[in-house]
């Protein structure tokens, strides 16, 4: 698993690393295979240097014990499950929102073509019946107001109308309109 | 054929951490139960607090930091398969959290996640060493100056040294697990820890 995300920026290993330190390290850390941790064990008892070096070693790695080190506070558990559980509500929205998508998704097409024909067929017969109630309704009008509509033209000339003496005078009019000439420049 | 044996090795890889009580916490969490997290949270917190501490120094910013890594980790409850101890998946989560973390605030100067030389204006630790002892040429440091010596020892080192110093050093983790954790293989952990503590050497050597 470790190959698989191996991460050459860390990939330190050169020709002129020490391997007898990285050894003694290993050693110091308990990660050296047991044949090989007696081995440096032997070497540490014949080889003074090299037995101070691993002391010095150790002695450094005991100087990380004066970091200062940090606890949680008494508000993280709260705080880090609260944050959860507004992670959980959205998550919730988020698979209402899904299963909408998905419904789309794989809704098979002859229920949506069927749901498109019944649309159209809706459609279409809110417009007869709106035709009809149209038709229906001018049927139902009174006569006389059908009357009064049919001559509403006559009843808007009515100011210039009353002023006629009487039927003479029409007939005087339309005989003259007959005898005269039609004038081009006068309508 | 094929397909089945490689089934079968990959279920007796997972069944090896079926063992490990966290794991069975965290498969609970996936089956939707809450109170196994908080548990979860309960017994990582202050690793994880600690970890961030080690990278940032600043307990504000760590906090922020483990509870984004139990965010990360609740938000992917419905995919989780233990492929690992659950330490080891939880501080890859974090390894990775604060590298990312590093890299932002390389890029906009914001938070220093640690410090490398190039961050700021750095000064040798032979320096801080010589400045601290001209000053007080005849008493010992006391141990919050021995502390932040050493700090600045930690910090002087790369960020993949330091962070396998840190779980090494404060989470006792093994070789392999810190390789898990960094995405390296054993034999290159062991190269990055013999380094640091070449390099811590060096730094401290006047404490030793």
């Amino acid at each position: 698993m470790a190959d698989q995300n191996h991460n050459p920026e860390y990939d330190e290993i050169e020709g002129a690393e020490d391997s007898q330190t990285a050894e003694l390290v290993a050693y110091l850390d308990g990660e050296l295979p047991e044949q090989d941790a007696d081995r440096v064990e032997q070497l540490l008892l014949t080889n003074p240097p090299l037995r101070r070096n691993a002391e010095t070693l150790d002695r450094t790695w005991q100087l990380l014990n004066s970091l200062e080190e940090a606890t949680a506070s008494g508000e993280f558990t709260q705080k880090t499950l609260a944050s959860i559980s507004t992670v959980s509500a959205g998550s919730d929205v988020d698979k209402a929102t899904d299963r909408r998508w998905s419904l789309k998704k794989h809704l098979p097409w002859s229920v949506i073509t069927r749901g498109l024909i019944w649309c159209l067929a809706g459609f279409l017969a809110c417009s007869a019946g709106l035709l009809l109630s149209r038709k229906a309704r001018r049927e139902r009008t009174d006569p006389t107001d059908a009357q009064i509509l049919k001559d509403l033209d006559l009843y808007h000339q009515y100011p210039k109308l009353w002023r006629i003496p009487d039927v003479e005078f029409l007939k005087e009019v339309f005989e003259n309109a007959k005898t005269a000439p039609v004038s081009k420049e006068q309508p | 054929m094929r397909d089945g044996v490689i089934g079968l090795v990959s279920q007796t890889f997972q069944n090896q951490y079926l063992s490990d009580p966290d794991v069975q916490l965290m498969l609970k969490v996936s089956a939707g139960d809450n109170a196994a997290f908080e548990q979860l949270v309960l017994r990582y917190q202050d690793r994880l607090v600690g970890f961030f501490f080690h990278l940032v120094h600043d307990r504000s910013a760590c906090e922020d930091l483990a509870q984004e890594a139990f965010l990360r980790v609740y938000r992917s409850r419905e995919r989780y398969e233990p492929t690992a101890r659950f330490s080891t998946w939880l501080f890859r989560i974090a390894h990775n959290l604060a590298s990312n973390q590093k890299r932002g605030a390389a890029r906009r100067r914001e938070i220093p996640l640690g410090s490398d030389p190039s961050d700021h204006d750095f000064r040798p630790q032979e320096q801080i060493l010589a400045d601290r002892s001209a000053l007080m040429p005849t008493r010992q440091l006391d141990s919050r100056e021995i502390r932040d010596v050493v700090r600045s020892a930690v910090e002087e080192l790369t960020e993949g040294q330091r962070t396998a110093v840190i779980l090494h050093k404060f989470e006792e983790m093994s070789y392999e697990e810190i390789g898990e954790i960094m995405g390296l293989g054993t034999v290159a952990v062991k190269s990055l820890l013999s380094r640091a503590r070449g390099k811590l050497k060096e730094s401290l050597k006047k404490f030793l």
